[in-house]
């Protein structure tokens, strides 16, 4: 027991002249804690790593006042800056309010804060770029069609900046295509809505071509619609429907490994969480810095993928 | 000695208290800087308005679970009304109404029309909830005017003034009831409803008024969550009831009416603000705490009635 | 172990809670076939005596012998002994089988064998030679078979000491006789049973011997048929009782409450006048709709028809009745009586609190309520170390004047009392029935409603006897005749009540 106790407060005293030393200590502050943002997180850490600076981690679960008490706590031990990913937009605002007038910067990932007078930088994924990467993909595998090209894009939240830019962005990549065939499935995220949604598109358009899944934790839905209809040819074999989509999970790093899937588009969750202690850093330098920052993702085919596993998040470690 | 000993005899909060103090402080550089106290007080204003509502109803023998909700809606319409007018008087008199409108229709239907407490504020506690996001569209109100996030940093006599309000909420309360016919009143119905039904007490009018008095507090710790928090928060209630019910729990007073205090639940509310901030401190992650609260409201309660048993004896 | 062992011996036993001494030094024998009647008054010691013979107590020291052999302490099960508690602790919605077998369910516990549990409670239940169903559901029954029941469990366990505390209470004549016939039968079957009453009547029909308790000492024992009742009383409570004859003091002609066609689903077309200085009674049957009419009376039950003081209709609120000076006195202190767990003072002061206190804004302020309290604890003769005790501390005689307190508080001058004496001991009923009569000598109105017709006789003007809801007969004091005034309670064929 005396040495349990002891140990604690070693950890703690070790903790405090660490925070109270000269080093640079840097306040990450986490809605809640899923893979991907585990990942960001992951390369927030690595990033940190790399410049020595400590990082204290707090979660929220998803509950703004114990977000707000959190940013206070941090406040309260004299962190150097705050990186923080807030439970919705708007709600931490006093806190961050609070940071300012302790001199403390403020940048927000992976969710924007466009509203707040205080954060002074945002990086976050290029939703964009990873759905244009996803759309110039099927483009190029479909050049050769001919006549009416039909295409199902499962559309993430109508409400949510990603999914609204990923969208945009595939819609972009397969500009070069003609006479295409658009068929939207919204799904709010939601994979039994993915689900139902593929299979009425499916029945209605037996002849698709291609599928884009705003997430690609949709695929393996995708697939078994298809296996269902007998439309779920591999690849290179004659009557192979496109598969593509974004995001980076174990869903989709095994999709395209089994070879019914073509493509997917990865996040750049550790660049993501690299580039937010640079921002850190620069401001902490004095430097300006921009508003807004994204990191585009990567496309991943079946002969890439396992090498660069590694840099995939949702890969088997 | 004798008289300490029987004094934290009969408020065993007191006892927690002196070792979180002193445990955090240890741990904690930080625990008791003037930053972090002030932190912990402005952060704690809503749950300690919204707490007193909650003890006065349980002192009468009732629950009000619709207080955390209420508190949402009315900070919401607060909110909205805010962003339309920039008039922060109108904002503060709209959480309070949509308070009291809540407070008076639970106070009805449990007073007058004789329904269950429980399910009674559960319902109206999902109406409030489903009010909020449907006001809000699910998302924070935008347009808070500048003088109520100034307000949230404002520090009267040394304390965040969100906090004195709660404060003055307390001693007003606690006066109420412990000087009033009113309060003497909601003591003896939560103490047996019968018998102060055959004593001549109104004990549909007495039972209304402790809903529409909690109702309306929590109107005004709504008005206040938007001070603390930046903006109007749809969901800000959502995780509040059971901070509540514990803090009012750990303070002292119990579920089954007539035993208990408002200014109790000052001691119930430090517990738990103390337990969090000193947490957060020393890093402990979000559900290791819960386990801990849960370990220390069993604690409190299991001291209060090893306590009240020795003092029957 | 020889035969003529005693079943249960008790040396020098003694139970205290921190420093207070609740019994000391007991010593009696009880032999096979034998029943002891304990008694004593509220709070002398009798169910602390009860849970330690039956193992829900630990005594502080002495020695319990059972059967001639030492216990260090008594099992619920293992040896032989039972108790019968005055509060029934039968589950309602369990069939009698079920409460009866309940500690010891035959078969697994994942698999109870209902049939065998049923053959058991049968057997119990017919030995005892009462008509019941083992499979009819406890809350269907009557308090009387309910009582049954609960002796058939307690005697699962029970092959030696069956410990009966208070077992009449809740039963009608009829029921009495019946427990009483089983009691024999268990006698002489060579049970021992210790016997804990009230009622002297009782004690004298069924028990041979008695000890009796006076705050927590033994103070007499021996056999009954060597002690008449008034010494046994005078034993409990300690003093020579005077005479009990109370003055009565005569009644004015002029009405001070009047009720008029007053009717609801529990009574019928009730006209009832009580003068100034008088105490009228009203009598009648468990169910009769005594207690029902008295509550209806004080505005706290719904019924049509009037309510007229001093000449002039009152609306039937219980605000309007206050003010009116009339005040019901509830039968059940603890259920809607009491505020157990506040203090005595706020018990005192809940339904007059401007006598108590000197405001200078309406409903603001207590001062004023501690001195009040506090005088009014000596008049009413409260024995309690501080009127900021919870009157949960009290002892029921003390509770009960604490419920008095709080209506002459009111100074009202109408007083409705509902069983003014049930569950209170010798000495305090003494003290209330003079206190009753001394409110009628002082001009107020009383009118009390009890089915302890002893009391009705001894300190009223006069009887009402209502049967089934209504009003059926009229008896001055002059003409009271317990026999015809029970016989006008029971209709024909009826169960006659304990107001025998």
């Amino acid at each position: 027991m005396r040495k349990f106790l002891g140990a604690i407060t070693a950890a703690a005293v070790s903790m405090a002249t660490a925070v109270m030393a000269d080093d640079i200590t840097i306040g990450l502050s986490v809605d809640q804690l899923f893979e991907s943002r585990v990942a960001v997180n992951n390369g927030i850490k690595a990033g940190a790593a790399d410049k020595g600076y400590e990082v204290i981690e707090v979660v929220a679960d998803g509950d703004p006042q114990q977000q707000n008490a959190q940013i206070q706590s941090l406040i309260a031990q004299g962190v150097d800056a705050i990186l923080v990913c807030a439970v919705d937009q708007n709600t931490i605002e006093r806190a961050l309010i609070a940071a300012q007038r302790a001199g403390i910067p403020v940048v927000a990932y992976d969710r924007d804060l466009p509203d707040s007078r205080v954060v002074q930088a945002f990086v976050g994924p290029d939703s964009l770029v990873d759905g244009r990467l996803a759309g110039e993909y099927t483009a190029k595998a479909l050049a050769d069609a001919e006549g009416e090209i039909v295409i199902v894009e499962l559309i993430g939240a109508l409400n949510d900046q990603n999914g609204i830019d990923r969208s945009a962005g595939f819609r972009e990549g397969i500009a070069s295509l003609e006479n295409v065939k658009l068929i939207e499935v919204p799904t709010d995220w939601d994979s039994a809505r993915a689900l139902s949604g593929t299979q009425n598109a499916i029945q209605a358009n037996p002849d698709v071509a291609a599928v884009f899944a705003a997430t690609d934790t949709h695929i393996p839905a995708v697939e078994t619609v298809l296996a269902d209809t007998g439309k779920l040819v591999p690849m290179g074999e004659e009557g192979h429907v496109v598969i593509t989509g974004v995001n980076g999970s174990r869903d989709g790093y095994d999709a395209v490994l089994s070879g019914t899937a073509d493509a997917f588009v990865v996040m750049g969750t550790d660049a993501t969480g690299r580039t937010a202690v640079d921002l850190v850093s620069r401001i902490l330098a004095g430097e300006t810095v921009d508003r807004v920052n994204y990191v585009g993702g990567d496309l991943y085919t079946i002969e890439n993928t396992e090498a660069n596993a590694a840099k995939i998040w949702g890969a088997p470690k | 000695m004798q008289s300490a000993t029987k004094f934290l005899k009969s408020y065993p909060a007191l006892a927690i208290i002196a070792v979180l103090l002193t445990g955090f402080s240890l741990l904690s550089p930080f625990f008791l800087t003037i930053g972090n106290v002030e932190a912990m007080l402005g952060a704690n204003a809503v749950v300690l308005i919204a707490a007193v509502g909650m003890t006065v109803v349980f002192l009468a023998g009732g629950i009000d679970l619709s207080i955390s909700t209420v508190i949402s809606v009315s900070a919401v319409a607060s909110g909205l009304v805010m962003a339309a007018t920039d008039n922060v008087a109108l904002g503060a008199a709209t959480a309070v109404i949509v308070g009291f409108g809540f407070g008076a229709l639970n106070g009805l239907l449990i007073g007058y029309f004789r329904m269950t407490p429980f399910i009674t504020t559960m319902a109206t506690g999902l109406i409030a909830r489903g009010l909020a996001f449907v006001f809000s569209s699910g998302i924070a109100v935008r347009g808070t005017p500048y003088w109520m996030l100034d307000f949230g940093f404002m520090v009267w006599f040394g304390i965040p003034a969100v906090m004195v309000i709660a404060l003055l909420i307390v001693i007003l309360s606690g006066t109420a009831m412990a000087r009033t016919t009113w309060g003497r009143h909601v003591m003896l119905v939560g103490s047996n409803e019968a018998a102060a039904r055959f004593s001549g007490i109104n004990v549909p009018f007495t039972t209304f008024s402790v809903y529409l008095f909690a109702g309306t507090l929590g109107g005004v710790a709504g008005f206040i969550s938007i001070a603390n928090l930046g903006n109007a928060i749809p969901g800000v209630g959502d995780t509040l009831l059971l901070i509540i019910i514990g803090a009012v729990v750990l303070g002292g007073t119990g579920m089954t009416g007539g035993e208990g205090s408002v200014e109790r639940t000052i001691l119930g509310v430090a517990i738990l603000a103390m337990l969090t901030n000193g947490l957060n401190l020393i890093g402990i992650p979000f559900y290791d705490q819960l386990i801990i609260q849960g370990i220390l409201i069993f604690l409190g309660t299991w001291m209060a009635m090893k306590l009240g048993t020795r003092r029957e004896s | 172990m020889t035969d003529n062992a005693p079943s249960l011996s008790v040396r020098n036993l003694t139970k205290t809670f921190g420093d207070k001494t609740v019994v000391s030094d007991l010593a009696f024998d009880l032999h096979p076939g034998e029943v002891l009647a304990l008694v004593g008054e509220n709070g002398a010691g009798k169910s602390t005596t009860k849970n330690m013979l039956c193992g829900l107590l630990l005594p502080t020291s002495g020695q319990i012998s059972v059967a001639g052999q030492p216990v260090e302490r008594v099992s619920p099960t293992g040896h032989g002994i039972s108790a019968v508690h005055q509060e029934l602790s039968l589950f309602g919605s369990l069939s009698v089988a079920e409460n009866i077998c309940i500690s010891d369910l035959p078969g697994s516990a994942a698999r109870v064998k209902w049939d065998q549990a049923e053959q058991i409670a049968r057997e119990q239940i017919d030995f005892l030679g009462i008509e019941i169903d083992p499979r009819a559901l406890i809350e269907t029954l009557g308090a009387g078979k309910q009582q049954v029941v609960e002796i058939a469990k307690a005697l699962l366990h029970a092959d030696r000491v069956l410990i009966l505390d208070e077992p009449t209470t809740s039963l009608t004549a009829v029921e009495r006789e019946k427990l009483f016939a089983i009691i024999d039968k268990l006698k002489a079957g060579g049970l021992s049973i210790i016997f804990i009453s009230h009622f002297m009547e009782e004690i004298y029909r069924v028990c041979d011997s008695f000890v009796v308790l006076r705050d927590g000492k033994q103070v007499g024992q021996g056999k009954l048929a060597d002690v008449s009742q008034r010494t046994l009383e005078e034993m409990m409570v300690g003093r020579t009782l005077e005479d009990a004859r109370v003055a009565l003091g005569s009644p004015s002609q002029s009405p001070a409450l009047e009720v008029r066609g007053l009717t609801s689903p529990d009574f019928h077309d009730v006209n009832l006048t009580v003068h100034r200085g008088e105490i009228l009674g009203i009598a009648g049957l468990m169910g009769a709709g005594r207690t029902e009419l008295a509550e209806a009376i004080f505005g706290l039950r719904h019924a049509t028809g009037d309510v007229l003081i001093d000449g002039k209709p009152v609306a039937r609120n219980v605000t309007a009745m206050k003010a009116n000076g009339l005040c019901y006195v509830t039968e059940d202190r603890r259920t809607n009586g009491l505020f157990l767990n506040r203090p005595v003072r706020e018990n005192l002061s809940a339904a007059a609190i401007a006598k108590y206190v000197r405001r200078a804004m309406r409903g603001i302020g207590f001062r004023g309520e501690k001195a009040k309290s506090a005088e009014m604890v000596d008049e009413m003769n409260i024995a309690i170390p501080h009127i900021e005790n919870h009157v949960s501390d009290l002892s029921g005689g003390n509770q009960q004047k604490v419920l008095l307190g709080r209506w002459l508080s009111m100074e009202p001058e109408i007083l409705i009392f509902d069983e003014p004496t049930k569950g209170v001991d010798i000495g305090a009923k003494f003290d209330i029935h003079e206190a009753i009569a001394e409110l009628a000598r002082s001009g107020k109105t009383v009118l009390i409603v009890s089915s302890d017709l002893p009391e009705l006789l001894h300190i009223t003007h006069r009887l009402l006897v209502m049967r089934k809801g209504r009003i059926v007969g009229e008896v001055q004091r002059e003409n009271y005749d317990s026999v015809a005034i029970i016989s006008m309670a029971a209709s024909s064929g009826e169960e006659v009540s304990n107001v025998a």
